[in-house]
């Protein structure tokens, strides 16, 4: 019973003495994630402005109630799920291929491995900037291109249409973050036993086989993790679009965090901008509950 | 035992990093509060001219000074005034940066800072929030009469004075004097005038201007308002809703027909790119472009001319440029107003404006200016600028300004964009600037 008897000695309890250890790792928890979520949701329940920061008084849920009837808030929520969906499904298509590649033995592996990455560590308002400038309606390389080979009859200005300037920041979220994407699922395939595509071959499987009934299935635990990251990054997407098309044209991009940051930074609402936020927070909140669902039925 | 030193490096690595975030922003906050806390005391150097005042130091906000305007300024002040020492706290060029973490510093009632240079739309709402010092009783009427009244008005919230002006701004026209003998003085003739030579193969573009979602889309488009004598507001009311605005915007629409197809992505730069590039036969900008086009690297040297911007078929005489510029207000809680006013009246007075006239390049908001010879030499086409200048209106004066302009911004761009109508974008901006300011 008297096992550990160096902790006993100081005469505190050991549940006690557990509670005791934690609780500085708690209280900084609390500190930097808890208390700004309550403050931000207290927040969101007035109309706190802060030209006005003495005249803010509760008003209940009208924060919310207002935003549900807004256009604008919904149409931020369809520029954001719409970014989201797309620009993750094309991440993780091309990212797989990337994986794939490489993981083949070839001379030269490491070099790509680690030159892959460099999108991924190039600043996004950087990138973000380069990307204009090669989607730019006289200067952009893009155009260039395009008119060279016949695409386009005359030069485009892809930021300036509401059907093109979406596709635009989707088509630049990818070129980055499919890197990211490609290293994280090659980290799952190098777990894979090689002996196991030895058996599928011995057992006649094809490769197409190989990968629909080893691969993927055994590499769908690190591909959810992959996917819940790259989720909720493009979910809150801020700094690209803010640095490529500012929400313009016509308001066609606007996503959430930039509805919230114009109304909290701009604006001064805090009240409403707080409001944004916790939906934004919620959001994020029930995607990753469905991901964590679908991870634990994975361990089942 | 490998495992746990692992583990022990990494506890004290993580442990370093929450106190080094905390102690950062902590010295970070006592550096700035110092400064003003500690001159009082920290007085060797300066002092005995004056023995009956007490040496200060006071500290100026403001955004990055390419030039050597602002330390020439505060030199020129430390001579005059040996008692009161400046500090120069640079800030980011961004504006929006800048009322970030201004906003941040005086909703939390920070008194590290006493003079702050502010863009010409944010005096309102900085003065509603009771964030600076009203300066009626500094700067008196008699005072006021010499200076343009533009920045005055854009400094003036509630009939009260809540910053000087500092130096101003307003949108011009360039045109290629090259191609024509005189400069439009309407919309209808720049677009005729445009459009012809785009047909004669002269240039690509007729106009270029700035059509982007974001502040400069409203500058431009309240140059066709005001100069169709349309208006935002008068005092607290709406009175977008007229015949004058729903015509000034479409003229804005007509202008995209001689423009370039992404002027709607279009900020300063990339229409000073396609000037500068002899691509187009009209620029709206603001005067810093003057030194760019006439550069040695610009394709249009010596082929541009200036001239006030246009004004519309119910105008007045004169076309109403959008005024552009920065104010200096002082900190409610700064802790040396006197000081700090001293400051801001030597930045106004002829002297300041001079040595920002002659080595900013930046227009001077002191009348007299125009015609001193020495700010006409260094700066030509100064001269030139008054008659924009006295013109020139302000944007709206609002402590709800950014929200103003937001709406102004979304509905005019998605005008432009052909989602709906001039009328429909005007009836959408007065319900919704309306609901702005009934809050």
């Amino acid at each position: 019973m008297q096992k550990h008897r160096g902790i006993r000695s100081t005469g505190i309890p050991e549940n006690i003495l557990g509670y005791l250890m934690v609780a500085p790792a708690l209280l900084c928890i609390l500190l930097i994630a808890i208390y700004p979520v309550f403050r931000t949701f207290s927040l969101s329940l007035t109309d706190m402005k802060m030209q006005f920061p003495n005249m803010a008084k509760y008003i209940g849920l009208d924060n919310y109630i207002s935003l549900l009837q807004n256009d604008r808030f919904w149409s931020a929520t369809y520029n954001t799920l719409f970014f989201t969906v797309v620009s993750v499904a094309l991440e993780l298509v091309i990212g797989f291929v990337m994986a794939l590649i490489m993981n083949m033995p070839f001379k030269g592996r490491g070099l790509v491995r680690a030159a892959v990455l460099v999108p991924w560590a190039v600043p996004t308002t950087i990138s973000a900037t380069m990307w204009k400038f090669m989607y730019h309606d006289q200067f952009g390389v893009i155009n260039d291109i395009l008119f060279r080979m016949g695409f386009i009859d005359q030069y485009q200005s892809w930021l300036g249409s509401t059907s093109s300037a979406l596709w635009c920041a989707i088509i630049a979220d990818v070129w980055k973050t499919a890197p990211f994407m490609g290293l994280l699922l090659l980290a799952g395939l190098q777990t894979i036993p090689a002996e196991l595509y030895e058996a599928a071959t011995v057992d006649g499987a094809s490769k197409v086989k190989q990968f629909f009934r080893v691969t993927l299935p055994l590499v769908m635990p690190t591909m959810l993790v992959a996917l819940i990251f790259r989720t909720l990054d493009a979910f809150r997407v801020f700094d690209l679009i803010f640095v490529l098309t500012g929400g313009g044209p016509g308001n066609s991009t606007e996503t959430l965090s930039m509805y919230a940051y114009t109304t909290l930074f701009r604006n001064l609402n805090f009240g409403m901008g707080s409001a944004i936020a916790v939906l934004i927070f919620i959001f994020i909140f029930l995607i990753s509950l469905v991901y964590i669902h679908l991870l634990s039925r994975q361990n089942d | 035992m490998n495992k746990r030193l692992l583990a022990l490096v990494l506890a004290v690595v993580m442990l370093m990093f929450v106190f080094s975030a905390c102690g950062g922003s902590e010295t970070a906050d006592n550096g700035t509060g110092d400064n003003a806390a500690e001159t009082p005391s920290g007085s060797e150097e300066t002092g005995d001219t004056t023995a009956s005042e007490q040496p200060v130091t006071i500290t100026l906000a403001q955004g990055k000074d390419v030039t050597d305007a602002t330390e020439n300024t505060i030199q020129a002040f430390e001579t005059k005034y040996p008692n009161i020492k400046v500090n120069f706290q640079e800030m980011p060029s961004e504006s929006d940066q800048q009322h970030n973490s201004y906003v941040t510093a005086l909703s939390a009632g920070d008194d590290s800072v006493d003079v702050y240079s502010i863009d010409v739309v944010w005096p309102a709402e900085f003065a509603a929030a009771g964030w600076v010092e009203p300066l009626d009783d500094y700067f008196p009427q008699s005072e006021r009469e010499k200076y343009l009244q533009g920045p005055i008005q854009s400094c003036t919230y509630d009939g009260k004075l809540y910053a000087a002006p500092f130096f101003t701004d307003a949108g011009l026209l360039y045109y290629r004097k090259d191609l024509m003998p005189t400069p439009p003085e309407t919309w209808d003739e720049l677009y005729n005038i445009g459009k012809q030579l785009m047909d004669e193969g002269k240039v690509e573009y007729g106009f270029v201007f700035q059509a982007n979602q974001y502040e400069g889309l409203v500058c431009d488009a309240l140059e066709y308002i005001h100069s169709n004598n349309g208006k935002v507001l008068d005092g607290s009311n709406v009175v977008l809703n007229s015949e004058n605005t729903i015509e000034a915007l479409d003229i804005f629409k007509k202008m995209l027909d001689i423009a370039p197809e992404g002027v709607t992505t279009y900020i300063e730069n990339d229409s000073l790119v396609a000037f500068q590039e002899g691509r187009a036969a009209f620029m709206r900008n603001w005067p810093y472009a003057w030194a760019v086009v006439n550069s040695d690297e610009s394709k249009v040297k010596d082929k541009v001319g200036i001239a006030p911007i246009p004004k519309g078929p119910k105008g007045d005489a004169t076309g109403k440029a959008t005024l552009g510029g920065w104010n200096l207000a002082i900190n409610k809680n700064s802790k040396n107003k006197d000081a700090a006013w001293k400051f801001v009246e030597f930045v106004i007075s002829e002297e300041g404006q001079k040595i920002q006239a002659i080595d900013g390049g930046h227009l001077p908001v002191l009348q007299s200016l125009y015609e001193d010879p020495d700010v006409i030499k260094a700066n030509p086409y100064f001269e030139s600028m008054y008659d924009v200048l006295i013109n020139a209106l302000p944007r709206p004066v609002s402590p709800f300004y950014p929200q103003i302009s937001e709406s102004m911004q979304i509905n005019i761009h998605k005008f432009l964009m052909g989602e709906f109508d001039a009328k429909a974008s005007v009836e959408n901006m007065t319900k919704e600037i309306g609901e702005i300011l009934a809050q």
